[in-house]
């Protein structure tokens, strides 16, 4: 079967214009009844149609959280945001939750890491994924449910019919990763948010789903935000790296440019201290302390107490610098420091 | 050669699923020596037993055929059953908040295990955990705190030092690292080497991650549905691998490096790891391999010594080992047969 035309013809397909434009996003997270912290910090990034940006840094960098507020999923009354999530042209931040649920699943997707507790157990696969295509799509329940047999025919799941039929549980980690990857790209959305997809899954049960997000995203054109710690994933599915460290973006370059030389002594620490099966015996470089807690943020540059190049005038507020070369850093020793790469 | 400080051999674990109905062997017939002051890994991927063979190690649940042994003395049988931290092994779980009890203090989890075994008094049993925090590089006005106060990594090292609290001689690490951040894993990998040095410490790595086990082990030990398919020096399995499912384990995880210089023939094994329940007859691995013929399917392959102290399990070892394609180019005809 043919897929439909999915295209909606209220987008504007201007090439010119990214397809998401973050611009100084702020989350703000309630701690205790009138303090709040800032957990995301004036974070901007552009996402190109069928761009794959990688999202990179240790657990509390803000890099779920980021994901989440694109989506407007973050906890309502706890959680609020400020500033601009441009997508196509529109504003998300001023949408009511009507609008959202529009574009929800079908223009924006996103995917977690345990697909167990992203799916309904108690619906079958194919009641979720017909629920999907008929929130959106006009569509009998017949014609939903052959849709939903290609969907799962399409991310590699054998005996789609039969599989339809079958709950959560019936599903393998890497069986119930697909079903989730079919539900969110029912709709052929143009942006995919994929938050450690892999993470729960065994190598080669990974390997088996970064070449299905691969070759999905790029035949369809979706654009990716790929949510994950794992450098070694990221290098091989993204074209861009999005380093993120206690809430804001330290370095935001192309993927083969951070690792051959990043600009960010962050993003130099991270990779380093990635184990190889090339090296081994010498000591892993690690990077020393910890990531600061939301409350208790350093005033100047945020990595400044674990920096190893920190001199005068780290202790001062870091702005991201945009350099000549399209790079962009929050350090302001980024053109006095040769840094370490994947490969020094 | 000297008596190894651990030995297990022949063993087999069998646990009743389905009702009674039917037996699982998770470990099926596993046997291999630990050196003192020697590091082994396991690796292989979930369902494949490694988790299992560590239990037992610890005398944590009970085998069912074979027996381990502690320098030459046995312990270990299926009829009786060793005691749990009694013979000098210690185990360190992968959530190192769920190991810890929410309601001590720091400092109370680590003396408890020294008063259960009756060692010293209250004074010195505080003295001692209070050592042994200095030593895995805790600062010690955190033995007063509760585990909720304290990182990952932190509770991870608390874990350790609780561990080497009853001096064992071998440390098991089960997925010990899988939950902590890259910098923070970076830390406790280094831990393992500097204990290492300084109590000759030997340990079993249990992990998911071949760059974590080829960086903390001298040997490694691949297993796939309860079975060992190759064992051998760290740097031998890295380079000349003599097993496809290692190839395959090894190829599928990416590295973080350009793309210029990544491999560009990764091979991804198709399928996933079959029910142990009924595993598939001969080689076990033979519906995944991508050179699997119908000797696979009719037979076993042995355990065969492929250069000194590299075992594999691969009918096709030597050719696998020559950097035999695992593409499928030059796939017998005949492969149909053995599906």
């Amino acid at each position: 079967m043919k897929p439909v035309s999915y295209r909606d013809p209220s987008l504007t397909d201007n090439a010119a214009q990214p397809l998401l434009s973050v611009s100084d996003l702020s989350v703000y997270f309630r701690a205790g009844r009138k303090s709040s912290n800032r957990v995301v910090d004036n974070v901007t990034f552009d996402v190109a149609r069928g761009e794959t940006v990688g999202l990179v840094g240790e657990s509390g960098s803000g890099k779920t959280v980021t994901g989440l507020s694109l989506l407007g999923l973050l906890p309502e009354g706890i959680a609020w945001t400020e500033g601009q999530i441009g997508f196509d042209g529109k504003d998300i931040g001023k949408m009511s939750e009507s609008e959202m649920r529009r574009l929800r699943g079908r223009h924006i997707s996103m995917i977690f890491q345990e697909p167990m507790t992203a799916l309904d157990p108690v619906f079958t696969i194919g009641e979720q994924l017909t629920e999907t295509l008929r929130t959106h799509f006009p569509m009998s329940k017949r014609e939903a449910r052959e849709r939903a047999i290609t969907a799962l025919e399409d991310v590699g799941i054998p005996l789609p019919h039969k599989r339809v039929e079958e709950y959560p549980h019936h599903l393998s980690g890497g069986m119930r990763q697909r079903a989730m990857i079919a539900i969110a790209l029912a709709c052929e959305p143009d942006l995919l948010i994929a938050d450690e997809p892999t993470t729960a899954l065994d190598v080669t049960i990974q390997a088996q789903i970064i070449d299905l997000i691969m070759k999905i995203v790029s035949d369809r054109n979706t654009a990716l935000i790929f949510i994950s710690h794992n450098l070694g994933v990221v290098s091989q599915v993204c074209d861009r790296m999005i380093t993120m460290y206690a809430g804001q973006v330290v370095e935001d370059s192309v993927t083969d440019e951070v690792l051959e030389q990043p600009l960010h002594p962050y993003s130099s620490g991270l990779l380093a201290s990635v184990p190889r099966k090339s090296v081994s015996s010498s000591r892993l470089p690690s990077i020393p302390g910890r990531v600061p807690s939301p409350d208790a943020m350093p005033p100047g540059c945020r990595f400044e107490p674990r920096c190893t190049f920190a001199q005068a005038g780290c202790e001062a507020a870091q702005v991201l610098h945009r350099r000549a070369d399209g790079r962009v850093v929050r350090c302001h020793r980024h053109d006095q420091l040769t840094l370490k790469g994947a490969l020094t | 050669m000297s008596t190894p400080l651990l030995s297990v051999k022949d063993m087999r674990i069998t646990f009743h699923v389905n009702g009674g109905r039917d037996q699982l062997h998770a470990v099926d017939g596993v046997s291999f020596d630990l050196a003192s002051g020697e590091s082994l890994g396991i690796i292989g991927e979930s369902g494949s037993g490694k988790s299992t063979i560590a239990r037992a190690v610890l005398s944590l649940l009970r085998i069912t055929r074979g027996e381990i042994t502690m320098e030459g003395k046995t312990i270990v049988t299926p009829q009786s059953p060793g005691k749990p931290g009694n013979y000098g092994v210690q185990i360190i779980f992968q959530d190192p908040h769920a190991a810890l009890n929410p309601r001590s203090k720091i400092i109370r989890s680590l003396v408890e295990p020294l008063e259960i075994q009756g060692k010293g008094n209250a004074s010195s049993r505080r003295d001692m955990a209070l050592e042994m925090l200095a030593k895995v590089g805790i600062n010690r006005a955190l033995a007063d705190r509760y585990p909720h106060e304290l990182s990952g990594g932190q509770k991870q090292r608390i874990n350790i030092a609780r561990a080497l609290l009853l001096r064992p001689k071998i440390l098991v690490a089960d997925e010990a690292t899988a939950a902590l951040d890259v910098s923070i894993q970076a830390d406790i990998l280094n831990l393992y080497k500097d204990l290492q040095d300084e109590f000759g410490l030997s340990f079993i790595v249990i992990t998911h991650d071949l760059a974590v086990a080829s960086y903390v082990s001298d040997r490694i030990a691949v297993m796939y549905l309860g079975r060992f398919v190759e064992l051998g020096p760290s740097a031998t399995l890295a380079t000349k691998s003599a097993h496809p499912y290692t190839r395959a384990l090894m190829s599928a995880e990416p590295e973080a490096l350009p793309r210029r210089l990544q491999k560009q023939d990764r091979l991804v094994l198709r399928g996933e790891i079959p029910s142990p329940v009924t595993p598939p007859s001969g080689c076990r691995f033979r519906t995944r391999c991508p050179i699997a013929t119908d000797l696979c399917a009719a037979e076993a392959p042995p355990w065969r010594e492929m250069s000194p102290g590299h075992y594999s399990a691969c009918h096709f070892a030597e050719e696998v080992m020559a950097g035999k394609p695992l593409d499928g180019s030059d796939k017998p005809q005949n492969l149909e047969s053995v599906k």
